[in-house]
């Protein structure tokens, strides 16, 4: 099995993609079709594609993303698993705002093994943080009422400990 | 983390998103399409939704959160990968998480783990809780795990308990134990305690106490644990094998709260699972919904040294198929609560124990350790009798090829890459991976020893078991001890909280108990009081004024009926009728009298009447005949007279002669006339006399007649009047009597019905205030309500905690 380095047989077509700050790209169809999404678009408007546009996928997110999408355009025979591991890890250790715009973009191009990957390293991140410290993360207003939230406390007092 | 950042990036996400939404749309439609007109419509479907979304992301935006905006099910995706504490924790991040949480955590398991339980309990030897997957891959990673991670990873859990215990099931994040509190910790203790456990949330059930159904004879139990999905309830069940060979189940639903004890069929002729169990793990195998136990009709282990006999020559011999029907496995389906026979599989050793266990948590495994472990899986999940349901499915021989100690290797866990974790029983470090070619020896092992173990797959789970209501039972001790912070000090401070508790109940009691008594003597004697009263109301109804009136009423009536009965009226009646009847025959009588005499005396009249005419006739006659004749004799002288006076000579003389003559015939005629005029008023005054005679006569008998009819008619009045009259009265009497009755009987009825009612109320008032009183007595001083038998379980209970407890300070 080839790995995933450019066009080496014919079934390696490329097609063209456009980010939202209208860089275009050129990937092998192999490797776009990891997102659904893009797979999708490409049986929708058929062979005579023009530049498929992604708008809310910037230039240097796209990269990332065709990025990892090229390092798994092929399965991964046994040997190769343990080096695929190792990549990964690395490649999700990026910066966080870099981080949550892959995250999106997997979301919207829906590529489910990487959605799977970076979701669970954002899990990693919050895993040990304090409720404050999320709310801090995301930004998120506390609505409750003290008393609501002590109650929830006591109900679940075991998490707490 | 840059928080101006972290808003940057989430502000340009949703601004983004917003614009995108629609640009989307619209460069979708700009694109050319060459494509199936269906294939479209789907796209345009999804398109519109995406629009919609769109529409409803631009609407809401400026007030929601930035959680709604990394989209909510990127969210959920997040959470979904979070320990189930942590998730927990993040309930009170705010209330969209609180909700999402919610529905989260109810579907999220933790990692899979085994638990580990050792098989010859001790009371201080420990539970252990092993995340496999991490050990396996902390184990091939060749990195070693740090002590933290250890501690999660494998998890020591000890009882501080001085009782013997073992795990016996496990489901849903629920751990199923049982106290041995049988004497010296023996396993079959009619009044074992069962815990139901989530080692996640710390929190605890008392089960209520599983005893058998016949307290004298011996017996040794088999036991499981198992969620019904069908009616979401969880299901205990005990099943007794009895030294008289009788062989029994009981079945208890925690959502009802009942136990049910039925009878089951034996599976072997002789009294054998009594014997069988005596060493043999009894915890039941749950697989979709139903739970499995293996049971033969031998033991090797139970072979008595002495026995000198061939018993396994003669069981090698056998052919291979009448080996499995020393193996039977029963099968108890948790929805419909009934138990089926198995076969077990084919190819069975008689030599070795057959045991089960769940292959990847969805079917049942099936496995016998012999020079080779051989295991089989169960293709269906009914008990259907046919060879093919079992499939041996994988056969692992041991890398020294030695039989000796290598029997006691036993499958411990079924990895998700298909490998099989091997583990020794009785060396702790031991636990290999087989993955059918060769195996690989895990660096660390799971630490437990013991020759024996029992071990169950367990998932975290927040299940609690708040909606069962016989939960609430003791409450005060659980949340007591689930808000205990370590899990050490659980028992200790339970014994503690049950020994004050059962201190303060004591006292309580005590207190209460000469209140109570007085109280108790108070209802006593208002019990008595109302009673008495209850008695004087009886017996004034027994004498109540209605009461007597009806008897004398009936008295009446009866003296009436009496009378009635003897009344003269009746013979008068019946002597009235009896002269009505003589004065009728007389009346006849006279009638019939009167017209014969009255017949006779007309009839002599008529006759003589008659014979007067006859005479009378007979004289006119005559005389007429004799004037007759004188009269013709006259004529024919006169005649005479003429024709000589005509032959005479007209003279005068002879004219004068003839006048002379026919003057004195004339004169004679006119004499006899006379005289026949007399004879005539003769006869006519005859007649009248005898007409006047006849009549005066005739209605003289007429008017007696008539008087002895009006006397007849006057007397038959009389007679009709005096009995109607007299019978009218009678009746009229009769008939004002009957009224009275009526009317009394209806008084007596109301009058009664009324008083009983009164009377039944005033009882009912009186039984209640008992009832009131004996609740009240029966309450306990606390809030909670005490009943006799939860007292007795309680003392039971705490006796057997305070017990501990002193063993324990003891142990301290």
């Amino acid at each position: 099995m080839a790995s995933s380095t450019s066009g080496s047989s014919s079934s390696s077509k490329v097609v063209k993609i456009r980010s939202s700050d209208n860089e275009n790209f050129e990937v092998e169809e192999a490797a776009a079709a990891r997102s659904e999404t893009i797979k999708k678009l490409l049986e929708d408007v058929g062979d005579d594609a023009d530049v498929i546009p992604l708008p809310n996928v910037d230039a240097k997110t796209l990269v990332k993303v065709m990025e990892w999408c090229k390092k798994h355009m092929d399965d991964v025979d046994e040997l190769n698993k343990e080096e695929m591991k190792t990549w990964d890890a690395e490649f999700v250790d990026m910066d966080q705002s870099c981080l949550y715009n892959v995250l999106l973009a997997a979301n919207f191009l829906n590529i489910k093994e990487l959605l799977d990957q970076l979701t669970q390293k954002v899990a990693d991140m919050i895993k040990g943080k304090s409720p404050e410290e999320i709310r801090a993360t995301f930004n998120i207003k506390n609505d409750f009422t003290p008393e609501e939230e002590a109650e929830i406390r006591k109900q679940n007092a075991w998490a707490f400990e | 983390m840059d928080d101006e950042r972290m808003e940057n990036w989430i502000g340009s996400c949703s601004g983004k998103r917003e614009k995108i939404t629609g640009e989307r749309v619209e460069n979708w439609i700009a694109t050319p399409r060459r494509t199936p007109r269906k294939r479209l419509e789907i796209t345009s479907g999804v398109m519109e939704e995406d629009r919609k979304k769109g529409r409803r992301e631009k609407k809401h935006t400026t007030t929601t959160s930035a959680v709604d905006v990394i989209l909510k099910d990127v969210m959920d995706h997040i959470l979904g990968k979070l320990p189930l504490r942590n998730l927990v924790r993040f309930k009170c991040v705010c209330k969209a998480w609180n909700n999402s949480i919610t529905r989260i955590a109810k579907s999220t398991h933790g990692p899979r783990k085994i638990i580990v339980s050792p098989h010859d309990s001790n009371p201080y030897t420990c539970l252990k809780i092993v995340d496999i997957d991490a050990v396996v891959a902390a184990s091939s990673n060749t990195e070693t795990y740090s002590d933290s991670e250890s501690e999660e990873i494998i998890q020591e859990i000890k009882f501080h308990i001085n009782l013997p215990y073992k795990l016996v099931g496990s489901c849903n994040g629920l751990l199923f134990i049982e106290f041995f509190t049988g004497k010296k910790g023996r396993k079959k203790g009619k009044w074992n305690i069962y815990f139901l456990w989530n080692p996640l949330i710390k929190k605890f059930t008392l089960l209520s106490f599983l005893p058998p159904s016949n307290n004298m004879l011996d017996f040794r139990s088999m036991i499981g644990f198992g969620h019904d999905g069908c009616s979401d309830d969880y299901k205990v069940v005990r099943i007794f094998a009895y030294k008289d060979s009788s062989f029994e189940a009981l079945v208890f639903s925690l959502k009802t709260g009942s136990l049910r004890y039925s009878k089951l069929e034996q599976p072997f002729s002789n009294n054998t699972i009594y014997k069988f169990l005596k060493y043999v793990p009894s915890m039941g195998n749950l697989v979709n919904g139903a739970l499995y136990w293996a049971v033969s009709d031998f033991d090797y282990r139970d072979r008595s040294p002495n026995d000198e006999s061939d018993w396994f020559e003669d069981h090698f011999n056998r052919t291979d198929r009448s080996h499995r029907l020393r193996f039977r496995i029963l099968r108890f389906d948790l929805a419909d609560e009934k138990f089926s026979w198995m076969q077990a599989p084919l190819y069975v050793d008689p030599q070795f124990n057959l045991r089960l266990m769940v292959f990847k948590g969805k079917k049942l495994c099936a496995y016998q350790t012999d020079r080779v472990i051989k295991m089989w899986v169960l293709e269906g999940d009914k008990g259907i009798e046919k060879d093919e349901l079992w499939a041996e499915f994988m056969r692992i021989p041991f890398y020294q090829g030695r039989i000796g100690p290598e029997r006691n290797f036993a499958p411990l866990a079924f990895m998700r890459d298909g490998r099989v974790l091997v583990c020794k029983n009785d060396v702790i470090a031991d636990c290999r991976l087989y993955n059918g070619v060769h195996f690989e020896k895990l660096k660390k092992g799971l630490g437990f020893e013991g020759w024996y173990y029992e071990h169950f797959t367990y998932e975290e789970t927040i299940e609690s078991f708040d909606r069962y209501n016989w939960v609430k039972m003791d409450d005060q001790v659980f949340e007591a001890m689930s808000k205990l912070p370590s899990f050490k000090n659980v028992f200790v401070e339970m014994s503690q909280e049950v020994a004050k508790l059962r201190a303060k109940v004591k006292e309580l009691e005590k207190a209460n108990a000469a209140q109570s008594r007085y109280a108790l003597d108070s209802m006593r004697a208002e019990l008595r009081k109302t009673k008495a009263e209850l008695d004087l109301a009886r017996a004034e109804l027994r004498n109540a004024p209605s009461n007597t009136e009806l008897r004398n009423a009936k008295a009446e009536l009866h003296l009436v009926k009496a009378e009635l009965r003897s009344a003269p009226s009746h013979d008068e009646l019946r002597r009235a009728w009896a002269e009505l009847d003589s004065v009728r025959d007389e009346l006849a009588y006279t009638q019939a009298e009167l017209k014969r005499s009255s017949d006779t005396q007309l009839m002599k009249a008529h006759d003589e009447l008659e014979s007067v005419r006859a005479e009378l006739k007979r004289a006119l006659y005559a005389e007429l005949r004799k004037a007759q004749a004188e009269l013709d004799s006259k004529s024919a002288e006169l005649k005479k007279a003429q024709d000589e006076l005509r032959r005479a000579p007209d003279t005068e003389f002879k004219k004068a002669q003839a006048q002379a003559e026919l003057d004195s015939v004339r004169a004679k005629l006119r004499k006899s006339q006379a005289e026949l005029d007399s004879l005539s008023a003769e006869l006519k005054k005859g007649h009248a006399e005898l007409k006047k005679v006849n009549d005066s006569d005739f209605k003289k008998v007429q008017r007696e007649l008539d008087s002895v009819r009006a006397e007849l008619k006057k007397t038959q009045a009389e007679l009709k009047k005096a009995p109607d009259t007299e019978l009218k009265r009678v009746q009229t009497e009769l008939n004002s009597v009957r009224a009275e009755l009526r009317k009394a009987q209806a008084e007596l009825r109301k009058a009664p019905d009324a008083e009983l009612k009164n009377a039944l109320a005033e009882l009912d008032t009186v039984r209640g205030k008992l009832k009131k009183a004996e609740a009240e007595l029966k309450k306990p001083p606390g809030k909670r309500e005490l009943s006799n038998a939860d007292v007795m379980e309680r003392v039971a209970v705490s006796a057997a905690f305070v017990l501990l407890g002193v063993r324990i300070l003891t142990y301290f």
